[in-house]
């Protein structure tokens, strides 16, 4: 299962994989632009007013009524961060024709699918440049309840505020959906000439999956998207910056649950030849029920309500996260970095190595029973510069030793140790 | 050993059913471009069957939330905890209960014999002390009391106590604090006796598999357990009034903003087809009155009484019926009294035809995108399978349906129906 791939104008490319298992088509429009301070904001909110309204379908109710008729199509968008790109994904699911012949005559609904998602993308509604007031303001407060909701997850909390402190002097520090204090300055006027930009200069990927003709669906797209001059930007591979000496931040808050959270960067990355001794490494540390990091710090010792792994392969970040008792940081802290230190040592038995390639294999192969799990595992590859094909990768996952999880774990350096607690429990913490 | 074949060609799928030896109902679903088969072992036993009367006819009332605590007890075996003996052989295994079922689950890529054996013996050898009884008690207390904390949670239980006088539904699936203290270990063996054999369960699998291998495993795997026959475990539901216990109300807790629910009651007069078609005409017409593409939806959104968050849904079973609706709010007084003004208006004027049609054409198509996944066939057949209901009917009842019998179900549960209403206020803000 292999995306045909091609480029239509500058910067615009189409990927188009045919396949009789799904009883939908899933189109994703992706358009790739520079994470940085001052674009986040906005780029983050220009889909939001998009979806608001388009010429075709000026209300929300109008493209409610546009959706049902299309069988119930799925629409949806959303804003991505890969690396130092920011991406706006536009999602659109439409059933195959070949399953609703009966009740009325053959519709066509990959067509009439992409003229919609024309229509909201290409066809906005923007008078003399400016998006409409009303809906630039009621997105506005949307997005901010978005960005100010964030402290409702405490994990996901802390991995933001430990990335943030982290790599504080790259752009990857910045959330995905920007920051309150930016929303004030955006108007009508600035964000639909962030939209002209857009559509002149970033990068445009069609991914559709599903029972199509890959020639139609390229014609299809190419006709609907004439799009006048493009200087599409280019992208430089993800920024890399070697660590520094470690630094502890703490942060209170009235929380019941402490959480610890632990950054390291790592040598190996998505493009890496050890790429897949990484994934291996991140498996028995911390990716599994079966990883040490759950093992130990939670099973055997009970510190831990959560611990876990997880990778940032595009920037090389591994980050380890623990729900914890505020009282015994540095205990949790002690016991989380010996399980990293067994991963370096190689103290790695062969069924921990073994449940590790099973789990990851039975991730990757489960992936390509999804569409959208299919497309961005694709689009990760495009961004990266770097396609992978997923069977490849499982044997090499296969073939991982444990010397090869000893080097990979070699290139792990602590950087940054972020702790949230509550102000009231400062026992047990030394610097 | 002889597989039946059901043919949906609509959905251009084919199931393989037969029934076990010991009375297990198997359901294969081939999917061959799959790469992951998903197995559903699923157990006709949920949170609502807490009266009974067991195979050697005695009369048992059980401590309410059992259910779920013994799903939970299932998976600790002397020699450990099945989830790393999933996880270890590639597979990712999970449970719950509902009000009606409870099911044990796994997928996975590679292995699936061996997984399946696990998922077997995990279910049918039952391993209960003492003192794991008392740690569980502990493990689920905190879990109850969490959920106390939901809003979403909280309110909903709160309706369903109004909704009813003395059914089941009007209990947490978890039970109390207080029932879960009363769960003994011979407690815990009695359920499973009774409700975990063979005739009260169904397995399906869905994937890449060989249906006859899967057959011979099965049969394999409890033929060596020497059941005997069993008749169907006979349920008590006490009588409930038709009308609501409590027309309204109202609670606090820690948030920031007000919710509000509005329950419907539904007679509980039908089974089977018949309960099917009833369940997906009030689908629809939840769907054209205060659906995303509906004027009233539409209006309150405009007049700031409700976000993208507002949703109205129906459940039905046997024994219980009800629609419920809301969301967040500003004003759920307001809200509420806008909703009943707005359906009474539609009284008046009757359904659309046109919406009719295109809200129809949308829960088709939306059906067949949740066929796209595994666990949805797998989940939604076994649930379907102990109602006596069948998955495969949807879209043929839903081409049934008329204008006609919406607007008759409309008259019948929607207005001016048999309602309650639960608000939850952020603490201190009650009545402003």
């Amino acid at each position: 299962m292999e995306f045909k791939r091609l480029s239509v104008l500058p910067g615009v490319h189409i990927n188009v994989l045919p396949t009789a298992k799904f009883k939908t088509i899933r189109i994703k429009l992706f358009w790739r632009w520079p994470l940085a301070e001052e674009s986040v904001t906005k780029t983050a909110l220009l889909p939001m007013v998009m979806k608001r309204g388009c010429a075709p379908w000026p209300t929300n109710r109008d493209i409610a009524i546009r959706l049902e008729s299309l069988y119930g199509a799925g629409f949806g968008m959303d804003v991505t961060k890969i690396g130092e790109t920011q991406n706006i994904e536009f999602d659109l699911e439409v059933a195959d024709d070949s399953y609703i012949g009966s009740t009325e005559r053959r519709v066509d609904l990959l067509k009439q699918g992409l003229e919609f998602l024309h229509a909201v993308t290409m066809q906005p509604l923007l008078p003399q440049g400016a998006f409409r007031e009303e809906y630039v303001t009621g997105e506005k407060a949307i997005l901010r309840r978005k960005i100010e909701a964030l402290i409702n997850d405490k994990p996901r909390y802390a991995l933001t505020r430990l990335l943030e402190n982290m790599c504080r002097h790259e752009p990857f520090s910045l959330y995905r959906y920007g920051r309150v204090a930016d929303l004030d300055a955006i108007t009508p006027e600035r964000l639909g000439a962030h939209y002209y930009r857009l559509i002149e200069q970033a990068v445009m990927e069609f991914y559709i999956v599903g029972g199509v003709e890959p020639e139609r669906a390229v014609s299809l797209v190419a006709d609907l998207w004439r799009l006048p001059k493009r200087e599409p930007l280019s992208f430089p591979a993800a920024g890399r910056q070697p660590a520094g000496e470690t630094r502890l931040v703490r942060e209170e808050q009235d929380v019941k649950q402490a959480v610890l959270a632990i950054g390291l960067r790592q040598a190996t990355t998505y493009t890496s030849d050890d790429y897949p001794a990484l994934l291996v490494q991140n498996g028995i540390l911390g990716g599994y029920p079966h990883s040490k990091l759950f093992i130990n710090v939670r099973e055997k010792h009970s510190m831990a309500y959560f611990a876990y792994s997880r990778l940032d392969t595009t920037k090389g970040l591994q980050f380890l996260l623990a729900g914890i008792d505020a009282a015994r940081f540095q205990e949790a802290l002690d016991l989380i970095t010996a399980q990293l230190e067994e991963t370096k040592a190689g103290k790695i038995s062969q069924e921990e190595l073994e449940a590790a390639q099973k789990s990851i294999t039975n991730d990757f192969l489960s992936s390509r029973d999804d569409a959208g799990q299919i497309i961005d595992a694709d689009y990760l590859g495009q961004v990266n510069n770097k396609p992978r094909r997923i069977e490849e990768t499982l044997v090499r996952v296969n073939q991982v030793t444990v010397e090869d999880v000893m080097r990979v774990a070699a290139g792990a350096t602590l950087d940054t140790i972020y702790f949230l607690s509550d102000q009231s429990r400062k026992d047990g913490i030394t610097k | 050993m002889k597989f039946e074949t059901l043919e949906n060609s609509l959905l251009k799928e084919k199931l393989l059913t037969l029934v076990s030896a010991a009375g297990l109902r198997l359901f294969v679903l081939p999917k061959p471009e799959y790469k992951k088969v998903y197995a559903a072992l699923a157990v006709n036993y949920g949170s609502i069957d807490s009266q009974f009367i067991t195979a050697d006819g005695r009369q048992m009332t059980v401590p309410e939330g059992i259910a779920h605590f013994l799903e939970h007890k299932m998976f600790e075996k002397p020699e450990g905890d099945v989830f790393q003996l999933f996880a270890k052989n590639g597979a990712s295994a999970n449970a719950y209960t509902t009000y009606n079922l409870t099911n044990y689950l796994f997928s996975c890529t590679t292995g699936f014999r061996d997984n399946l054996e696990i998922l077997l013996n995990m279910v049918q050898e039952p391993y209960f002390t003492d003192a794991s009884v008392q740690k569980e008690q502990g493990i689920i207390e905190q879990e109850l009391r969490m959920y106390e904390d939901d809003p979403g949670h909280r309110v909903f239980m709160n309706l369903m106590q109004a909704l009813y006088h003395v059914n089941p539904v009007r209990v947490d699936i978890g039970g109390t604090v207080e029932s879960i203290r009363r769960i003994t270990k011979e407690g815990l063996y009695d359920c499973h006796r009774t409700f975990y054999h063979p005739v009260n369960m169904a397995l399906m699998v869905v994937g890449d598999v060989e249906a006859v291998l899967v057959a011979s495993q099965v049969e394999a795997n409890l033929g060596k357990r020497g059941y005997r026959q069993q008749k169907a475990v006979e349920r008590l539901t006490p009588e409930e009034p038709p009308e609501v216990h409590q027309a309204v109300v109202h609670d606090e807790l820690v948030i920031s903003r007000p919710r509000l629910l509005l329950g419907f009651k539904d007679r509980t007069d039908c089974q089977g087809r018949e309960l099917l078609k009833r369940e997906l005409a009030t689908s629809l017409v939840w769907r054209m009155v205060l659906g995303r593409s509906s004027p009233l939806y539409n209006q309150l959104y405009e007049e700031g009484l409700l976000d993208d968050r507002f949703s109205a849904r129906y459940s039905s079973a046997p024994t219980y019926a009800f629609s419920v609706l809301g969301g967040e709010t500003e004003h759920p007084e307001k809200l509420a009294e806008a909703i009943r003004a707005g359906l009474e208006r539609v009284a008046g004027e009757g359904l659309r035809e046109e919406d009719f049609l295109r809200c129809r054409r949308a829960l088709i198509g939306q059906f067949l995108e949740a066929f796209n996944s595994l666990e949805f066939i797998a989940n939604s057949f076994v649930s379907h399978y102990f109602r006596g209901t069948s998955l495969f009917d949807y879209i043929s009842i839903m081409e049934e349906l008329s204008l006609d019998d919406l607007n008759k179900r409309y008259m019948e549960h929607v207005y001016p129906g048999t309602t309650a209403m639960s608000i939850l206020w952020p603490k201190g803000r009650r009545h402003v």
